[in-house]
């Protein structure tokens, strides 16, 4: 990693980054809604039923990483068969939906049961829904599976610590198996949508500036940012989360390092933050912001970005228009 | 026979209180009681409670509320959203306990008021969206419940 950008006074990081996205990017901004949360501002609602997320493992996930232990998985849809997938997509396009992020817990290896959906992710397609997938690890017989069922994307969440995969993910991994997994699904000719945590560690960054470098080299069509938000229930309640500023500058350096990436603040920053993280997201040159708060709105607006809402998922919007 | 005060009509699962108005405006699901002629306090009806989760997250952006425009954020893990003020007026007092402990809305909802608002246009109590008829308020929470469903 650039060590001047890691020292460079945090309004400097994000002038730079600013004038990057200036120049490389329409002013817009897109705003981020799925149907993962009903979202209603005095803007714009989302509709039930557009864009869900489904878990394909319904609670069960052998990692219970510190961070979410399991309970991301509960918000989801839930199906356990490959049939059922099918059968939810129906009653989706019967709702007008228009698409779906399949994901799921995760298996000891930290690979997330995929492959055996692969048909009934197809059949997805077919229904004219947009598949993505959230994968953790993947092998070649995996990205093989995904690409011949036509997913359009794939999201993982890539850890730059050796030490973080085995002290929050539980999972005897090194950064480079996810450097291994990005190149493989762009070898295929899959784009991805790699996530980088914020304080993933117990709130402290860690390997964050390591997962943006192998991002880089791997070449994403898509990075999305989020900031770890202690939930009730999990190992890291009451974990003090990134101070914003640490978030900002993680947000910039993804900017830095990925100046033609459509660059996202996804769905994931602790409450208390929000507004703060928000407006230095904007800051620092992000494409997209998902569920963002009015004042973000408005900020962007300030500065000359004209927001797009969208019931996409992040990674996708700026491909709506 | 009950007083006003221990009335509650359910729905469903969900229990309102007929002591206070229910406001129906972009499906809100807020609750407003008031206090003496002039003042009244905000909270989050049992529906919402239920149906969005555990609140992590609630802020009041303004200290004078204008009917129709939205005052506060409040977010779970799976709902976000943006409280429009059912009537206009001064916040007098703002509930910090709850604000920095939302998910007291979802053990109480009815105790646990967000702000109190000196009401300055107490004629926007009688608008259509202020529902406190038991008949209009049962009508509206089963469409909601039906609209639950559907999703």
């Amino acid at each position: 990693m650039d060590e001047e950008l890691l020292s460079m006074p945090l309004d400097e990081l994000l002038s730079r980054a600013w004038e990057l996205r200036k120049r490389n990017f329409p002013d817009v901004l897109h705003l981020s809604a799925p149907s993962l949360k009903r979202y209603i501002s005095g803007r714009y609602s989302n509709t039930p039923s557009r864009f869900v997320s489904v878990s394909v493992t319904g609670g069960e996930c052998a990692l219970r990483c510190k961070h979410c232990g399991g309970r991301l998985l509960e918000s989801m849809h839930q199906v356990s068969s490959p049939e059922e997938l099918v059968r939810l997509g129906e009653r989706l396009v019967k709702r007008g939906g228009k698409g779906v992020l399949v994901s799921g817990g995760a298996d000891a290896r930290g690979c997330v049961p995929l492959r055996r959906f692969a048909g009934a992710m197809r059949e997805l397609r077919r229904m004219g829904l947009r598949v993505i997938v959230h994968s953790g690890i993947v092998g070649e017989e995996d990205v093989d599976a995904l690409r011949r069922a036509g997913v359009e994307q794939v999201l993982l969440d890539v850890i730059g610590s050796e030490e973080t995969a085995r002290e929050v993910y539980h999972l005897k991994a090194e950064p480079e198996d996810y450097l291994r997994s990005m190149r493989l699904l762009r070898e295929a000719g899959i784009r991805i949508a790699p996530h980088v945590v914020v304080g993933l560690h117990g709130g402290r960054v860690v390997g964050e500036y390591r997962a943006l470098e192998m991002i880089a080299e791997a070449g994403a069509e898509a990075v999305v940012v989020v900031a770890l938000s202690p939930m009730p229930g999990t190992a890291y309640e009451g974990v003090e989360p990134p101070a914003p500023e640490e978030v900002a500058r993680v947000v910039g350096v993804a900017r830095l390092l990925n100046p033609e990436a459509a660059l996202s603040l996804g769905c994931a920053r602790a409450p208390g933050d929000k507004l703060r993280i928000e407006r230095l997201a904007v800051d620092a040159g992000v494409n997209t912001i998902a569920y963002p708060t009015e004042e973000a709105v408005e900020h962007a607006e300030r500065r000359g970005l004209r927001p797009v809402f969208s019931e996409l998922c992040c990674t996708l919007v700026h491909e709506d228009g | 026979m009950k007083s006003e005060a221990e009335q509650v009509l359910r729905v469903g699962d969900y229990e309102f209180p007929l002591d206070r108005y229910y406001c129906s405006y972009r499906n809100s699901h807020l609750w407003l009681r008031m206090l003496d002629d002039t003042t009244a306090e905000i909270g989050v009806d049992a529906f919402l409670s239920e149906t969005a989760g555990r609140f992590s997250y609630l802020s009041v952006g303004s200290e004078r509320l204008e009917r129709g425009r939205n005052f506060a954020t409040i977010e779970s893990a799976k709902f976000v959203s943006r409280l429009p003020a059912p009537v206009s007026g001064e916040v007098v007092e703002l509930n910090a306990e709850v604000v920095s402990n939302p998910s007291r809305i979802n053990e109480a909802p009815y105790h646990s008021w967000i702000v109190r608002v000196r009401l300055s246009s107490p004629e926007e109590l009688e608008g259509e969206h202020m529902l406190r008829d038991a008949e209009r308020l049962r009508a509206w929470i089963e469409r909601e419940i039906e609209r639950l469903e559907e999703e």
